[in-house]
């Protein structure tokens, strides 16, 4: 069963995300707060990292960078979803790696999980990094 | 920009003054002493009011003296013989400038020692035959002729003085001998004399409307620079030096203002472009270290002829603040209003599309969800309409007249259930002899409303809220004080503006709710500030006449 670690300040749309991807069969489990995320990471060892960039303590960008400095974590394939859709983010978060950045308010339960699959390898979409930014 | 606007015509206009009254002066002169000049034998020598205006004028666009007497020289040339015609003039307590013109290709020796005998004699008019002299220079008109072999046979000197100063001595050389009698040198001496005298009274009037002029703008914020063709300043500002940041408020010249802005703004280029075309340049967001500025480079005309560049330096910080502030709210707002909306359109989606998967508890679960996220959408936007009309200095009361311990009684309960889920205790201690209000009752709750919950959010569990009211006489004192970490001083002032997060990022509120809570107060006639609560903590208090 493959790992998903949603990180994610919001319980409400964490139990959204989460009770869609559970019934596709994955194994999802949530940090809410920036402080906790890198090591959370290191201690599930999650296939796919769905990262909120507006976290308290520290945002979503800075765990990143983290993630991509730290030799254990760099390979560790990071999703952003967030609100904050600006193009600065937007090409900040792709020069440190992210795979996709993804818009909240843009995409619907089933259609993060189809984007999922296809950045897992799953099947359904193929990993086009920008599509969903506005 | 009208104060800029003011400051140019005040200079141009001030110019144009001077200028005026020296030329009416000058005429009225030469026409009372024309007998003298008769007297003098000046033969065909006149002093005619076009040459006083070339001087006059010469001397008003550079504040040079030895530009106008390179006018009165040219001049010269045309009513008496010569070989060399010459002058030295003081420079400052040790420099003379020697500016020769050469009529015949004389020698270098010839030249030097016109340099001699006009430095010397100026010593010794000085009484400082000892006192060493640095000498600069300048030789025009004919080529020096070393093959020329004459020696200075006729020479005169006349001392010249500005305002009873002795500021230079003119000689007249020849190759020849006996060229030059006493009607020739009273002649130059008259015209020395008279230029001099012009010279004095137009520098007597510049320099009080250079003074009038250096009052203006010293009180401006705006830095002021007012320079000359040759880039030196004749009137600066101290905002100049403060905006500039630099410690010393007087001896900054252009470099140091050109060097400053280096990298941003090429000041240099565009002064000399500004001279050349007449046409200002202006350069915004000029971004040096923390600080933004504006920088407008003018022209100053005199019948089409740029005389001036004045130079206006504007701080724009805190503008530039303003609009960051203002562009990361707008960021702010638009994540706020989203997050909610997404909540909706997940949990609706889900609802929908997994009606036969998930359970009827957990369908309970997102309908509530979407109710919450509604709920909290009409409030950001409620804040956000609100802020508006705080703004728009447009808030409408609903004034009703009732007792505040009342209202504080009906909200307690409330805020004290919120303080215990937060492991945070509420007391209220109300003033018996608080009075009745006329006040808009749901407004007032609204201010409640975010003074306590802030408080409670910002207290730690186990800390404690209070709540007082006060009577104090004309007007009743609210005071709601908590033991949380407090505001740093820095932030309090600016706590109540728009967009001003007070208390860290963590707090995910539009930042708007204080901006509303002194706009509403403020409708009411009364006051809001914050104090620093003892031992810690902060305290917000406000304050409502009663009528």
């Amino acid at each position: 069963m493959k790992k998903i670690l949603i990180i994610e300040d919001d319980q409400a749309l964490y139990n959204v995300y989460a009770t869609e991807l559970k019934a596709n069969g994955y194994d999802v489990s949530n940090i809410s707060t920036g402080g906790e995320a890198v090591e959370g990471i290191r201690n599930i060892k999650p296939d796919l990292v769905l990262l909120d960039i507006m976290l308290p303590s520290k945002n979503g960008l800075e765990i990143l960078q983290e993630m991509k400095e730290d030799e254990e974590l760099s390979a560790t394939k990071v999703v952003m979803l967030t609100n904050y859709g600006s193009d600065e983010n937007v090409k900040k978060a792709i020069e440190l790696g992210a795979e996709g950045y993804l818009l909240k308010y843009n995409i619907v339960p089933s259609e993060l999980n189809q984007k999922i699959g296809g950045y897992l390898g799953d099947g359904g979409d193929s990993p086009v990094p920008l599509t969903d930014t506005a | 920009m009208i104060s800029n606007e003011i400051f140019f015509l005040l200079l141009v206009g001030g110019a144009a003054f001077a200028f005026g009254l020296v030329m009416w002066r000058t005429l009225r002169r030469l026409k009372s002493d024309a007998p003298e000049y008769k007297q003098l034998n000046l033969g065909e020598v006149e002093l005619d009011p076009e040459f006083m205006n070339s001087v006059t004028q010469r001397y008003g666009d550079s504040l040079e003296l030895s530009d106008a007497l390179d006018q009165v020289f040219e001049y010269l040339q045309e009513v008496i013989p010569f070989s060399l015609s010459g002058y030295v003039l003081r420079k400052g307590n040790d420099k003379l400038l020697y500016k020769a013109n050469l009529l015949l290709g004389v020698s270098e020796v010839f030249v030097e020692e016109v340099k001699r005998r006009l430095s010397e004699g100026l010593k010794d008019k000085l009484g400082e035959t000892t006192a060493h002299f640095s000498i600069e220079d300048y030789v025009r008109g004919g080529p020096v002729n070393e093959s020329n072999p004459a020696a200075v046979r006729s020479f005169f000197s006349v001392p010249f003085y500005m305002n009873d100063e002795l500021v230079g001595m003119v000689g007249v050389a020849s190759v020849r001998e006996h060229v030059y009698n006493d009607s020739i040198i009273s002649t130059v001496r008259v015209i020395f004399g008279e230029v001099m005298h012009s010279l004095s009274i137009l520098q007597a009037v510049v320099t009080r409307e250079k003074e009038k002029l250096q009052t203006l703008v010293d009180g401006m914020n705006e830095g002021v620079i007012l320079l000359d063709k040759d880039f030196r300043i004749l009137v600066i500002n101290p905002a100049v030096s403060s905006l500039l940041q630099q410690t010393q408020a007087t001896d900054l010249n252009i470099l140091d203002v050109v060097n400053y802005f280096s990298g941003t703004v090429p000041l240099e280029d565009t002064v000399s472009k500004v001279f050349a075309t007449g046409g200002s340049e202006v350069f915004s967001e000029v971004c040096v270290g923390d600080k933004y500025y504006e920088i407008t480079v003018i022209p100053i005309s005199n019948e089409d002829k740029v005389i001036r560049v004045g130079i206006l330096i504007e701080d724009r910080t805190k503008e530039e603040e303003l609009d960051r502030l203002q562009r990361e709210f707008s960021a702010m707002v638009i994540h706020d209003l989203r997050s909610p909306l997404s909540v909706i359109k997940g949990a609706a989606d889900l609802l929908i599309n997994r009606s036969d998967t998930i359970s009827d508890a957990q369908k309970i679960v997102f309908l509530n969800q979407i109710n919450e996220s509604a709920s909290s959408l009409l409030d950001m936007v409620g804040d956000l309409l609100d802020a508006a009309k705080v703004e728009e200095g447009k808030v409408e009361l609903f004034k009703e007249t009732f007792g505040l311990n009342n209202l504080l009684n009906e909200e307690k309960d409330y805020y004290y259930n919120l303080g215990q889920q937060r492991g945070v205790n509420l007391t209220v201690s109300l003033d018996d002899s608080v009075g009745q209000v006329s006040a808009d009752p749901k407004k007032i709750r609204q201010v409640l409303n975010n003074l306590i919950s802030n408080a409670i959010k910002f207290t730690d569990n186990g800390g404690q809220v209070s709540l007082f009211s006060k009577n104090l006489g004309g007007a009743v004192q609210v005071v709601i004080s908590d033991t949380g970490k407090g505001v740093p001083d820095d932030l309090k002032e600016r706590l109540f503006d728009k967009f001003v997060q007070g208390r860290g990022s963590e707090d995910k509120g539009t930042g708007l709710g204080l901006a509303i809570a002194k706009g509403i107060i403020e409708a009411h006639g009364g006051k809001i500030w914050i104090e620093d609560n003892q031992p810690k903590g902060a305290k917000f208090i406000f304050t409502l006449p009663y009528s």
